[in-house]
């Protein structure tokens, strides 16, 4: 019998603005100026002892390259204690919490989360319990929220080698909210349903950070085999794909460990046959050994026909481990001969002697850490025989989960006595009482009515993460219509035609400017075709004989030149005036004329 | 609160009781790290601490209890053949988070550096253990004792390290300095900014650099801690040229006006200069005189308070303005003091650079009053040694003295230093 499945998830929101613990801004002009070095060392928790997935970090020993980004000062290079919190994001999250039906804990208590992959400078992360004990209604019943922590962001990893990894400072410590749920998901559509209705009323509430990777999600499964985490899905699609795969990993690795037993006697033991692949005629491996490494080989006992065989996909639990200690992967006894490998097969075999239900696979690896790939790798099959499958993974863009580490314990966790603890004072719960995010309904009939604009445009306008953005389009224009015109048809309709990214601070620039002077509406459009698709300067665009004013006469003249050179008609009048006057005229004006004309002809 | 079945009263709110409770309506498990003021700290089993007000608990059961072990100290230290002292006195490097009150204080056992300092056991460490202190705590009196566990330390071992906090570690590296005036080998004053309970510590690598600096035959006191903010390298100091010049950078030490002695980078350290050679045997003079002052100079300044600062001392180190002035106001009191044989010495509260009383005429005015300028030599410095000075050597060779570079205190090529700060 097999255990129920268990899904749970943590939705990372960003909060825009400044970050968590300084004065930073959460926006980097993508500037960067230096890089520094560090090392981690291991430290143990309150208890007196080290946390699992921190030793194993511990074992990789590695230099960490932080890039200084212009949005970091002395608190992300860890050489200054924080500053106070900020107030703004904490203020945000009470106020998220309330709309999740969360209990706002009396003191705010920052702790440090030891991690030493190098994503966080100070080799911790620090993380505050806000509330708890909330719940979302989905259309297949409540999901409880155990927990919504107000934590600062890691660094952002820039690039993974075995021995040095490096990290921009630009996204650490931007504030995340970290909302938790318990174990109440029945699949993965469910899963897809809750991450996009808690995403949403922070979506909605415009806090977020409005970047691609503003909001990532954490899935936890379990189906009786343990816990697994997996961390860092980008997509909601992702979320239903990575489940079904661990899913269908799982209960592979359940019946093969049946079949296997839970006996693993450290079976993997390297021996050097470099010496065999002088000549290969694998590529991979030659730019390996032209690199400096060496092709290690092991006999895996009773392991024949496990390794890659139908749903059975033991390789590739050891090529995670190999990728992890900066290895270029594993070839074994199911997928070989392959991948250029043939010839050095059978001296290979006669070296290894397996018998008829061994495996055997070959791995390319620097000398230094071979010995740690085999005590991994063994300690890993052993793991899976024994059916203890609670780690933590990582999901990749195809849904596929693969290993990363040991699951953290509590014993990671300490109190952060940098921060003073602090007290959720009445004041600000009737402050973020304030501000509780709307719901979509709400917000749809707010924009729709402030901004003078059908229920579709505020609803787009929503999807589209622009409730902030038409606020200010607007105060700058004194027209909410024209706002939401702007963005949500002109602006993109010239952004597909336009070679180059559009800058949108010379947009607000230019708008200013044009509504300075009263501009019409097709005066914005016309100007923002020269600034966005032409890419003429702004002072140009200002001069430019393109905005002149067309008078009545000009443009009957206009008119009657098309109206006997070739066949137009009500429709295409607009866009060949368009076309072949330069300036700036009213349409119903050119309606009007062109009636005139065609009435006087006829 | 509300207690359930199996909870006495509120005396079980003790540090280790495993507890499950109700909060808000939500059950919790955890363990009591503290109890006071109404307030109970709950380490949950998610590892977060969580902070309630006592009134807020419901249901407390009482599940049994945790001793609650924090950061002991462990048997054994490392025996690696290479010997080398090593004196805690206390400060950031010897420091771990106390977790009963949540801050960081100093403790008892430096072993716990073992995990983290590769070169460790390479060497057999000679420990004495002072009742550790904050640096900012340490007086002229604790110079002294220091002193002579670090001459005990030399004399059993080549090199000794001073594991000592960062605010005043010059001063007292300074004092060491004068007070030998010939050693057997290096004394390597060591600290951290970040404390040893991070996994970012600085204080692994500076210990690191320290050992192997121990091993190099010299006759100098030294700090030795980050270069810069990198963890790539680390910098031996000359004790009296250096100072501590940022509240919180792992490169707060620095060397003015030149470069430091040394450089310790992957395993190897690389000398700048030669450092002055071991002597055959060890010389300790470890009187100091207590009433010198030290006064800093600023526009408010009355001559009064700075009457109060001479009044009753030997000698009194005024921080000027610029290349060494003071206001004409004060003249008269500085000669009375001078007059009744106070020894009156300027330096700089620009701390880079010479003091140079020649260029306007306050400063000639002031010489001719018998101000002592102290050219480059840094105001703590110049403080240290004034105390050491008049503690062991008669008044009238003061100024002979004074103005010697007897351990390099004086920069006599001031050039562009290590690099810009």
């Amino acid at each position: 019998m097999t255990a129920p499945v268990k899904i749970g998830l943590e939705i990372h929101v960003q909060l825009g603005g400044r970050k968590l613990f300084c004065e930073c801004p959460t926006e980097s002009d993508g500037t960067k100026s230096g890089s520094i070095y560090r090392k981690l060392s291991l430290s143990t928790g309150e208890m007196g002892n080290y946390d699992p997935a921190a030793v194993y970090e511990r074992g990789r020993s590695r230099v960490f390259e932080y890039e200084i980004s212009d949005n970091s000062c002395l608190v992300e290079y860890d050489e200054e204690p924080p500053h106070d919190v900020n107030s703004e994001a904490l203020l945000k999250g009470l106020a998220v919490s309330q709309a999740l039906n969360c209990r706002t804990v009396d003191v705010l208590e920052y702790m440090r989360k030891i991690v030493v992959d190098g994503s966080n400078t100070s080799g911790f992360q620090r993380t505050a319990i806000i509330s708890f004990g909330g719940w979302v209604d989905t259309t297949r019943g409540r999901v409880r929220i155990s927990t919504i922590c107000l934590e600062e962001d890691s660094a952002r990893k820039i690039s993974d080698a075995s021995a040095e990894v490096s990290y921009s400072l630009d996204r650490l410590g931007i504030p995340l909210l970290e909302i938790a749920t318990e174990p109440d998901i029945l699949d993965g559509e469910h899963a897809v349903e809750v991450a996009k209705q808690i995403g949403d009323i922070i979506l909605l509430s415009g806090w977020s950070r409005r970047a691609p990777e503003s909001i990532r999600q954490d899935v936890n499964f379990s189906m009786g085999y343990g816990r697994v985490e997996i961390k860092g899905v980008p997509k909601l699609s992702v979320i239903r794909d990575c489940l079904l795969y661990e899913k269908e990993r799982q209960a592979s690795l359940k019946e093969m460990a049946d079949k296997l037993g839970s006996n693993w006697e450290n079976g993997i033991e390297f021996t050097d046959v470099t010496e065999l692949f002088a000549e290969t005629g694998s590529k991979v491996i030659r730019r390996s050994l032209e690199a400096g490494m060496k092709v290690y080989a092991s006999l895996l006992p009773g392991l024949n026909g496990y390794l890659r065989n139908g749903t059975y996909r033991l390789g590739r639990e050891l090529a995670d481990v190999a990728k992890l200690y900066g290895s270029g992967g594993i070839m074994h006894s199911d997928e070989l001969p392959g991948y250029g490998v043939k010839g050095e097969l059978e001296p290979l075999k006669d070296m290894l002697k397996p018998r008829a239900d061994d495996g055997f696979f070959i791995i390319v690896s620097d000398d230094a850490h071979i010995r740690i790939i085999g005590s991994e790798m063994n300690a890993r099959i052993s793991k899976i025989l024994r059916l203890d499958l609670s780690e933590t993974r990582y999901a990749d863009a195809q849904g596929e989960t693969h290993y990363l580490r040991p699951l953290p314990g509590g014993e990671r966790m300490y109190p952060e006595t940098d921060i003073p603890n602090y007290p959720i004072t009445r004041e600000l719960m009737r402050r973020s009482q304030e501000i509780v995010p709307k719901s979509r309904e709400e917000l749809i009939a707010e924009f729709s009515r402030k901004y003078g604009i059908s229920q579709q445009e505020a609803s787009s306008i929503i999807v589209n993460n622009l409730s902030s953005v038409i606020d200010d389009y607007t105060s700058v224009l004194g027209n909410g219509k024209l706002a939401s015109r702007l963005l949500l048809q002109v602006i993109p309709d010239l952004a597909r035609k336009a070679t180059r990214n559009i800058n949108m601070a010379d947009v607000r620039k230019l708008l200013t400017a044009l509504a300075g002077r009263s501009a019409v509406k097709e005066e914005y459009e016309r100007a923002l075709d020269l600034l966005i698709v032409q890419s003429m300067p702004i002072d140009s665009i200002l001069v430019s004989p393109e905005l002149k004013h067309i008078d009545d006469g000009e443009l009957r003249k206009a008119i009657l030149a098309l109206y006997e050179g070739e066949s137009i008609n009500e429709k295409n009048l607009i866009p060949r005036l368009k076309a072949t006057v330069k300036g700036i005229f009213d349409p119903s004006t050119a309606f009007r004329i062109f009636k005139d004309i065609s009435g006087e002809q006829n | 609160m509300i207690l359930s079945k199996g909870c006495g009263t509120l005396k079980d709110l003790v540090e280790g009781a495993i507890l499950r409770f109700k909060y808000k309506q939500t059950q919790f498990d955890g363990i009591v790290i503290s109890y006071s003021n109404g307030l109970v700290n709950v380490k949950l089993s998610s590892g977060y601490n969580m902070t309630i007000p006592v009134d807020s608990m419901d249901d407390v059961e009482l599940r049994g209890t945790r001793k609650i072990v924090s950061t002991e100290a462990r048997k054994g230290k490392p025996d690696g053949g290479k010997k080398v002292g090593l004196l805690a006195t206390g400060g950031t490097i010897a420091s771990r988070v106390d977790y009963v009150t949540g801050a960081v204080k100093p403790v008892l056992d430096p072993a716990f550096l073992e995990d983290s300092v590769s070169n460790i056991r390479e060497f057999s460490l000679d420990m004495d253990l002072m009742d550790p202190v904050l640096s900012e705590n340490l007086k002229p009196n604790d110079w002294v004792e220091i002193a002579r566990r670090s001459l005990k330390l030399l004399e059993r071992n080549g090199g000794t390290i001073v594991l000592h906090g960062t605010d005043t570690m010059s001063y007292t590296a300074s004092a060491l300095s004068f007070m030998f005036q010939e050693q057997t080998g290096p004394i390597l004053f060591v600290g951290s900014q970040r404390s040893s309970d991070r996994p970012s510590s600085d204080a692994f690598l500076n210990l690191e650099a320290a050992l192997e600096f121990s091993k190099v035959p010299m006759g100098e006191v030294g700090v030795v801690m980050h270069r810069n903010i990198s963890d790539h390298e680390a910098a031996l100091h000359r004790a009296v040229r250096v100072r501590k010049m940022h509240t919180s950078r792992r490169d707060a030490f620095r060397t003015l006006g030149g470069k430091p002695m040394a450089v310790y980078s992957s395993g190897a350290a690389r000398f700048n200069e030669g450092p002055s050679p071991a002597s055959e045997r060890n010389v300790l003079m470890d009187k100091l005189e207590r009433k010198v002052s030290m006064v800093y100079f600023h526009p408010s300044l009355e001559p009064d308070d700075l009457g109060q600062m001479l009044d009753g001392r030997r000698a009194s180190i005024i921080m000027g303005t610029g290349l060494g002035h003071v206001g004409r106001r004060f003249y008269g009191i500085i000669k009375d003091a001078v007059d009744s044989g106070v020894k009156v010495i300027m330096t700089s509260q620009c701390i880079n650079g010479m003091v140079d009383m020649n260029v306007y005429s306050t400063g000639r005015e002031l010489q001719s009053i018998g101000v002592i300028p102290a050219g480059s030599m840094l105001p703590e410095v110049a403080m240290v040694k004034s105390m050491h000075l008049l503690g062991n050597y008669p008044d009238e060779d003061f100024i002979g003295l004074f103005l010697k570079n007897m351990r390099g205190e004086f920069n006599l090529r001031d050039g562009l230093g290590d690099e810009p700060i």
